[in-house]
């Protein structure tokens, strides 16, 4: 069963329908069956007689949350004594809206505006935006475009991948941080040897952290290298990064030759070596904190509910139409899929766009009026909270965690939180087995088998397995693995692309007309961190409707019309103080594992705002810290 | 002439259709119309400071010997005015500078961020002069106020000047505070 708490079912032919036989289908009433995932959490009232009656129970905030990319602040109210997160309040401090910048624009704007949605993964809205304009305007690019536009996705979370890792969440796990916060846990790693100590070249867990430490340690300055390798073989196909110039609906306008290619070869390449130290030192540091304290496994600890859109398309399979998305989709070098509790529902993109509802309850947003569209393209049911239904209506207000505090929507799937990750990829990948025939990857079932070319260091398989608890060390060693996954999905492509070449197809993009009439596009896609989409709906070759979901909107949600918190506050909910600093210097680490494990990504999540006059003015920044109420 | 002959750097930073915000791309644009000594480098610096970095650490980068970074910054000062400084901040706590990196990393484009960037990664030339804007305009728009017009050509006269006379690097000795 596909849906648990949305009234769709499947006829024999697979075809989602609604039941009859629910009243108000879509309604907000009935409470969701979350699977056994639901978290405990206490009323804004009970907070405030707790932190009235006791002194160790305190409010952390972290305004900003440091170390992540954009204005992300985290409310929290931590109980010192008892060592756990009583309350948590993701609160996304910026407002942008390029939905709103969209409405009334030529669709072919898209890849160029909504590419500024980010400063990262710029390149990932302008693909997902052409994907999205191609399906309403009705064109497919031809293969060798389709492949070249894989290859910009692969360089470009080969570029975000390491920030992540060494940049931004990785000084969570060096020694400047873990001296300060765990002294205990500093002195047991430089007295325990590091397993992979052949692979990354470091004897102890101790000179492993030294040399995570930020803006002195070698792999962290590594990582800011890699970021160069990444870019540059970026800019041989995109012309310029983070905002690529030759995406174009139907494909790219790039000039590719063999040469290029190699060029690009030179840069991949790189990545085969680096994706096997990134996981040997993540396997280390994630083990290492395992045994060094077992409850480190419930730090950043969630439900194992993740969503994924999978990327990168067969160049013979795609086609652009929303008709045949589930069998394209099923063909991606990441297979699309919803795991729930660990266990994957579907892989058809059909079912995950149909399951996907946004929520306003709690976010600086007034609530939208009708349905505009009671069906997809194909007749299959869509909530009036979906997408392709919403509008977005900002109400800029005073933060207040009783009713509105933050910039994020709630997004939900099936009326679930979701947890959006580069991870999410992996695991549907490897549950669902469909991943087509090739010589580097390998689905189990379990676990994903990566088979890393031979660089500097010998050809080595490594093997990313379902984790058996979701938590924040998992995400960040999924994140570790990923890198030599996406690695080798760039291998592929450059097969691909390489054989196009040879065969003579090297045509890169498709001529078009943008027709008249209301049309309805969506581009399924993801970025570095993960899911991405961009819904859209054209009038007479006019933008009329834009709605983009990305990982940190997913992520970064707050509580939903059930009360149920979004996925950073349930993180943090579940997170136990291990902390051992010394007392007035808490430092909120654990808290602080636990978002950043999820990359956040704000300027994605909020989308500046306009007068009534259409004008953008500026933007529009909201504290967390007056939310007291 | 090579590229390795350039010896001064001239480069403007900001965003583009900012008015005012966007005085180091206009100057970056009108100066590369008009004819410079053939050792002057001018380059719109109007990318993530990361990437900057990279372009110090490689050639035609870490070949200068002199700088000269243009922007607009909102310090609270008299808007309009122009201030100029030799770049002789000390190099702030690895704290602050992970912040700076952390924003640049994202894709923030910022005068100031740039320069504690590639300070810290000793990345700069030895000779750097910054000049900055008191913006009067900040709105979306392509058009700079009509103060900031003048500034732009004033600027123009004054890099003019100092590449030819080279007085050194000190401008008019103006320390400025860091924008925090």
């Amino acid at each position: 069963m596909c849906f648990k708490n949305l009234p769709v079912e499947f006829d024999s032919e697979g075809r989602p329908y609604l039941r009859d036989d629910v009243r108000d289908p879509y309604g907000t009433e009935r409470s969701p069956d979350l699977n056994g995932g639901s978290v405990a959490t206490l009323s804004r009232d009970q907070i405030e007689d707790l932190l009235a009656r006791n002194g160790h129970i305190q409010q952390k905030n972290f305004d900003p949350v440091t170390r992540v990319a954009g204005a992300l602040a985290f409310h929290s109210v931590v109980d010192l004594e008892e060592r756990k997160v009583l309350e948590s309040r993701s609160v996304a401090t910026l407002f942008r809206g390029y939905e709103i910048i969209m409405m009334g624009r030529d669709p072919r704007d898209a890849i160029y505006i909504t590419s500024r949605a980010c400063g990262v993964c710029g390149g990932t809205h302008s693909g997902t935006a052409a994907l999205a304009t191609e399906m309403a305007i009705g064109i497919k690019p031809p293969p060798m475009g389709i492949v070249l536009r894989n290859m910009l996705s692969v360089l470009e979370y080969l570029l975000d991948l390491p920030l992540h890792l060494f940049m931004l969440a990785g000084p969570d796990f060096s020694e400047n941080v873990i001296r300060k916060t765990n002294p205990e846990v500093w002195d047991l790693a430089t007295g325990t040897p590091a397993p992979h100590a052949n692979v990354h070249g470091y004897s102890t867990m101790g000179e492993l952290m030294t040399d995570m430490n930020a803006l002195s340690g070698s792999l962290y300055l590594e990582a800011l290298g890699m970021t160069r390798v990444a870019k540059e073989a970026y800019a041989l196909i995109g012309g310029k990064f983070p905002h690529p110039q030759t995406m174009v609906p139907g494909g790219v306008s790039a000039t590719v030759t063999i040469s290029t290619m190699n060029e690009i070869y030179l840069r991949l390449q790189q990545f085969f070596d680096y994706g096997k130290k990134c996981a040997a030192i993540y396997d280390d540091i994630v083990d290492f904190f395992y045994d060094a304290n077992p409850q480190y496994r419930d730090v950043g600890r969630t439900p194992a509910n993740l969503i994924d859109l999978g990327v990168w398309d067969d160049p013979e399979a795609y086609d652009a139409t929303y008709e045949n998305c589930n069998e394209w989709g099923e063909k991606r070098w990441a297979t699309p899929g919803v795991i729930v509790d660990g266990q994957l529902v579907t892989t058809k993109l059909q079912n995950i766009n149909l399951g996907m509802e946004e929520f306003i309850d709690h976010s600086f947003y007034e609530e939208w009026n009708g349905q505009t569209f009671q069906t997809d393209p194909l007749g299959a049911p869509l909530s009036p909270h979906h997408p392709w239904n919403k509008e977005t209506k900002p109400r800029p207000q005073a933060p207040n965690w009783r009713e509105k505090y933050t910039w994020s929507t709630s997004p939900r799937w099936d009326r679930m939180p979701m947890d959006a990750e580069c991870t999410a990829r992996m695991w549907t990948t490897a549950a669902a087995q469909l991943l087509p025939e090739n010589p580097y990857i390998d689905p189990t079932g379990h676990s994903l088998k990566l088979l890393l070319p031979r660089g500097r260091e010998p050809e080595m398989e490594l093997e990313w397995k379902i984790p058996d608890v979701w938590n924040a060390l998992e995400r960040d060693r999924g994140r570790a693995y990923c890198v030599a996954y996406t690695a080798l999905v760039g291998l592929n492509t450059w097969h691909q692309g390489m054989e196009l070449m040879k065969q003579g197809r090297t045509e890169v993009s498709a001529e078009y007309k943008v027709p008249k009439g209301q049309r309805l596009g969506v581009g399924f896609w993801g970025a570095g961190r993960g899911y991405v989409s961009h819904h859209m709906m054209l009038d007479d070759g006019v933008v009329t409707n834009y709605q983009i979901i990305t990982p940190s909107t997913i992520n970064a949600s707050p509580r939903d019309p059930w009360g149920t918190p979004g996925m950073y506050e349930i993180a943090a909910l579940n997170t136990p103080i291990l902390e051992n600093s010394p007392e007035g210097k808490f430092q909120g680490i654990d808290i602080q594992r636990s978002i950043r494990s999820f990359d956040p990504c704000m300027p994605c999540t909020t989308h500046i705002h306009t007068d009534g006059g259409g004008v953008v003015t500026r933007e529009v920044n909201t504290c967390a810290c007056g939310a007291d109420d | 002439m090579t590229d390795h002959s350039k010896k001064t750097l001239v480069a403007g930073v900001g965003y583009q259709h900012l008015s005012d915000l966007s005085f180091g791309s206009i100057l970056a644009e009108r100066m590369k119309e008009l004819e410079w000594p053939e050792e002057v480098w001018v380059e719109d610096f109007g990318w993530g400071p990361i990437s900057i970095l990279h372009w110090f650490e490689e050639s035609p980068g870490k070949n200068f010997e002199r700088a000269i970074f243009a922007g607009a910054i909102e310090r609270g000062r008299e808007p309009g005015n122009l201030y100029t400084y030799a770049w002789l901040y000390e190099k702030p706590d690895p704290e602050v500078v992970q912040e700076r990196i952390s924003e640049a990393l994202t894709g923030v484009i910022s005068l100031e961020n740039l320069l504690i960037i590639a300070h810290h990664f000793d990345a700069l030339p030895s000779d750097t002069t910054v000049i900055e804007l008191e913006p009067v305009e900040q709105e979306w728009g392509s058009e700079m106020s009509e103060i900031g017009q003048q500034r732009l050509t004033e600027t123009i006269e004054w890099i003019r000047a100092e590449v030819h006379a080279r007085p050194g690097p000190n401008g008019n000795g103006r320390k400025e505070a860091p924008n925090r």
